[in-house]
């Protein structure tokens, strides 16, 4: 047994499979390439323009042909994610802003490649980090090779399987030939792929050229990409729950469409990370109740496909924190446990994977001192999460027999064997990252953290000989994505 | 929509506790 968030009946998780079916097949979708619309009409779309309709034939067939487990490999094999995930999802950083708030200053300014190395080598010490997103983009590269290079920054300094962005099909290719050189063939990389993708659509219904390009060669190397549908509720989608998790799952089903096609039997990620909109501001809002309620549909909608789940994502203002400059506050232990009831609920979706630990401001920023404070929470917050066994010994009718009415069960074996598993004992005060000893408030004790951690830690080299191929790599793409070559 | 919830026990693990607790209630207090 174990808590599971569910906002769908089974026969609403039908409804929802079936309008999608309907939206793809009379609406249909925006493929801005040339080269995907050709692919999908060789697989029986229909074509009209740059509008494809996919028949619900063709998305059942690639429903038969997508994998149900995987493996999102790491760069140190013991780091290796396999999916679906046990007992808790695996957990990973935010990922891509543009902004880093940093701890030394206080400041929020744009974000670089040494923001991004520490990161990296944060992520890589702390064990709740389960696997990397690139949290911070590299602003002083080069924008069109960004998403190139923060993949190579995070394998440099980070063990763990990597998760990033890719828009186009240049980068798509180069960033195969980086995890190539590191897992050592084509056919090695396949079997543990070291990376996986975001590929975001953009709501409603268009699949640009440059994103679904990437998907195509991903696919084709075995890297699993996780499409990220973001439609928002009222604005991008429709004004309901239900038609925004009916719009979000089409552009799911589509993506997997465009892979099973590419390469038949290929990974994908299910990744719904659909919300409602702010309607005072237009953003995002991770912040709604709707929100946790749109990423157990999603998940609901991924378990019913039995699709590695991507749905869910913690809402940063939930753990309570003085990162953010325009909020900035001191926050006690009390405050902090007030909220992990809160930050639990966004987990009970039970999804595979799950990012977002060190996020600011929906994503717009991050911090390192946030990463180790969420991190710290969510380790608190696993109470909630936890699975218990029902079974002979665990419904324990010998022990209430020998107790008897009026009896006690302090004294009984049974009660010493199972008390520590199965009733969390831990205060505030056993803290799981943050050093015991430290004083004063979660966040100073958090900001000591990172500075411990960066002044002594650093993943496992690359060897020599790899690392010079990495960078010959590195230079042979900028030639050919900057066209100077 | 359905109302949303937080389930935490599975059909069979309810009626495993359900069987289990007619035993307390025959065994242990009869």
């Amino acid at each position: 047994m174990r808590a599971l968030l569910t906002s769908l009946s089974d026969h609403e998780v039908d409804q929802i499979h079936k309008a999608s079916l309907q939206i793809l097949k009379e609406t249909g979708i925006k493929v801005t390439s040339e080269k995907v619309r050709k692919l999908l009409a060789e697989n029986g779309a229909e074509i009209s323009g740059d509008i494809v309709k996919i028949p619900e034939s063709l998305v059942a067939e690639a429903l038969s042909r997508a994998p149900h487990k995987m493996i999102l490999g790491a760069r140190e094999p013991k780091c290796d994610l396999k999916i679906p995930a046990d007992e808790f999802p695996f957990i990973a950083t935010s990922g891509f802003s543009p902004f880093v708030d940093d701890f030394r200053t206080g400041e929020r300014r744009y974000s670089t490649s040494a923001d991004l190395k520490d990161f990296a080598i944060l992520s890589d010490y702390i064990d709740t980090v389960d696997f990397f997103w690139p949290i911070v983009i590299p602003g002083d590269v080069a924008p069109s090779l960004q998403e190139l290079h923060s993949l190579a920054i995070s394998f440099e300094n980070n063990r763990k399987h990597i998760q990033c962005s890719c828009v186009t099909e240049k980068t798509a290719k180069w960033q195969v030939r980086l995890a190539t050189a590191i897992a050592g063939s084509e056919e090695e990389l396949k079997k543990r792929p070291l990376f996986s993708t975001i590929n975001c659509t953009v709501a409603p219904l268009v699949f640009e050229k440059g994103s679904s390009e990437a998907m195509v060669v991903l696919a084709k190397a075995g890297i699993p990409p996780a499409p990220m549908s973001m439609v928002l509720a009222a604005t991008t989608g429709p004004a309901t729950i239900a038609g925004t998790l009916a719009l979000g799952n089409a552009e799911e089903l589509a993506a997997l469409v465009i892979i099973e096609c590419a390469n038949p039997g290929a990974p994908m990620i299910y990744c719904a990370e659909i919300a409602p909109a702010d309607m005072k501001t237009g953003e995002i809002n991770y912040g709604a109740p709707e929100y946790p309620l749109l990423c157990a549909g999603g998940a609901q909608l991924a378990r019913f496909y039995k699709l590695p789940k991507y749905v869910a994502d913690i809402s940063p203002q939930q753990t309570p924190n003085n990162a953010s400059p325009p909020k900035r506050k001191q926050v006690d232990t009390s405050s902090v446990k007030r909220s992990l009831a809160a930050v639990a609920l966004h987990y009970t979706p039970r999804p595979d994977i799950f990012a977002s630990f060190g996020g600011l401001d929906q994503a717009m920023s991050a911090s390192l001192d946030q990463l180790v404070l969420d991190a710290e929470v969510y380790e608190h917050a696993r109470a909630y999460l936890r699975r218990f066994e029902v079974n002979d010994d665990t419904l324990a009718l010998d022990i209430v027999h020998k107790v008897g009415p009026g009896g006690h069960f302090l004294s009984e074996k049974h009660t010493l064997e199972h008390f520590k598993k199965e009733i969390w004992s831990r205060s505030m005060d056993d803290t799981f990252i943050l050093d015991p000893m430290s004083k004063g408030s979660f966040p100073e004790r958090a900001k000591m953290k990172v500075k411990e951690v960066l002044s002594t830690h650093k993943a496992p080299p690359i060897e020599e000989a790899l690392r010079n191929e990495m960078q010959q790599i590195l230079k042979d793409a900028e030639k050919d994505i900057l066209g100077n070559g | 929509m359905s109302k949303p919830g937080i389930n935490f026990l599975s059909q069979d693990e309810l009626v495993a506790i359900h069987n289990t607790s007619l035993e307390i209630v025959e065994k242990t207090c009869s």
